[in-house]
């Protein structure tokens, strides 16, 4: 999974990016060791936030990207022209990498290191790994405990046209959500839309669903929603093929390989070691299988970057 | 404008100023509506994970009910105490221009701690917290 691919980029202290080279795209940047900012085209970055939900109007935010764009000075130079406090521009990093790392880290993609890269919006808040770990896990929960099926978040979001009770009671966000909700637009869309962050409106809609305010409808058909949806779908059926080909031990390698396609892994400018054989006997404990299915892939380049880090430091 | 020399104001600034209250065991920045927290400082009651959680159930507790949110602005609430055995629990929550989704949390001592001018930090950091 990407979060095990971090870990020894964050271990050694490194700055750089983990650019996300499967659907949906995305990018980990990582500034001596911990996590400064992720983005996917899934979730809601810095810019959306600010210039969506109208904090800041986007002529303010394309100045910025101008002027600051080549030294990474984006954020530093909104300060400056007092639209926003780093403070505030901090908060919304945490918000925006939190919500992008609630779509990358469980993924089981190719993903390469970019020494050296940052962001242009330049510095925000850092976070340890771990952090981030912990709150995609509580995310997951809560997301969970809401509404049990994944698939609302990718459907439309459809409003009660008549409810049964007298009164109702919404929070402001949820207001923009049922406002908003025009019978197409998936809560990935709304978010989008309204320049909140996804997964916040993903709980909100989970929330009232549960209480019968909203349903789900037709899977949205944007190009978000659908991307969402399809890496979801991949990920649970990488899940089950490694159930059947478990069931036949012996030959279980092959099957679980096939469901994850895309390119392997290429560290530049470095030959690719051996890949080790002794790891695949460890794969067949029986309890473990699951979740070292899912990891498969990540194995490999973990390995490798683990040797190109022992290597890095002996320079 | 006033303040206008502390603008460059960042997180670890508003944690660091809170920190320094008499009396204070921790603090902290709460994003509200997803439960997340942003920043902290000093320790939180009980376990660390379930602070922002009953922080946040608390705000949403006082939203809900009409009788204190709609006195003034429309569903205005500037901060929530709870006076409590093991201290006072004072949340802020700062209005920004388009929404209020952050809330500063500060736990104080019973004894040493003073719930005033606690509450006057948290507006005179709310009151920075965002650009006008």
């Amino acid at each position: 999974m990407l979060r095990e691919s971090l870990e020894p980029w964050c271990a050694a202290g490194v700055t750089g990016a983990l650019r996300i080279l499967d659907p949906p795209g995305g990018v980990v940047y990582v500034v001596d060791g911990r996590v400064a900012y992720a983005e996917t085209p899934v979730a809601s970055g810095v810019e959306r936030l600010l210039t969506a939900s109208g904090r800041l109007p986007a002529d303010a935010w394309r100045a910025a990207v101008t002027a600051g764009r080549a030294q990474h000075r984006i954020g530093p130079e909104l300060v400056d022209a007092g639209l926003v406090t780093q403070a505030e521009l901090e908060a919304l990093g945490v918000i925006a990498l939190y919500d992008a790392a609630f779509f990358l880290f469980d993924l089981v993609v190719a993903a390469h290191f970019e020494h050296r890269a940052r962001h242009p919006v330049g510095h925000l808040r850092t976070l340890d790994l771990r952090t981030v770990c912990q709150e995609v896990d509580r995310r997951k929960r809560l997301l969970a405990d809401a509404w049990p099926d994944a698939a609302i978040d990718t459907a439309a979001v459809l409003p009660q046209r008549r409810l049964r009770s007298q009164c109702v009671a919404l929070t402001a966000l949820q207001w923009e959500v049922v406002a908003n909700a025009d019978r197409r637009r998936s809560p990935i869309d709304l978010a989008r839309l309204l320049g909140r962050d996804t997964f916040t409106v993903m709980l909100e809609v989970r929330r009232m669903a549960r209480t019968g305010l909203v349903e789900p409808g037709r899977p949205g058909g944007s190009a978000a929603a659908e991307s969402v949806a399809t890496v979801r779908a991949r990920a649970a059926a990488g899940v089950t093929a490694t159930a059947t080909a478990t069931a036949q031990p012996g030959r279980h390698a092959k099957p679980v390989a096939e469901p994850a396609p895309g390119p392997p892994p290429e560290p530049p400018g470095e030959p690719r070691p051996h890949v080790p054989l002794p790891r695949r006997a460890v794969r067949q404990e029986p309890d473990r299988r699951t979740e070292l299915a899912g990891t498969l892939d990540t194995r490999v380049p973990e390995q490798i970057l683990t040797r190109l880090i022992a290597g890095l430091g002996a320079l | 404008m006033f303040f206008r020399g502390a603008a460059v104001l960042d997180i670890d600034d508003c944690l660091h100023r809170l920190m320094a209250l008499q009396g204070v065991h921790g603090a902290s920045l709460i994003d509200y509506p997803s439960g997340s927290v942003i920043g902290a400082a000093g320790r939180g009651p009980g376990s660390r994970d379930d602070t922002p959680a009953d922080a946040v159930g608390m705000i949403h507790a006082t939203m809900q009910t009409a009788a204190f949110a709609t006195v003034g602005q429309p569903a205005h609430v500037e901060d929530i105490v709870i006076t409590a055995g093991n201290g006072y629990h004072v949340m802020r929550l700062l209005a920004s221009d388009v929404e209020a989704r952050m809330v500063l949390y500060v736990w104080l001592d019973r004894a040493v701690g003073n719930l005033v001018m606690a509450q006057r930090q948290l507006s005179v950091i709310a009151s920075q917290f965002s650009a006008n």
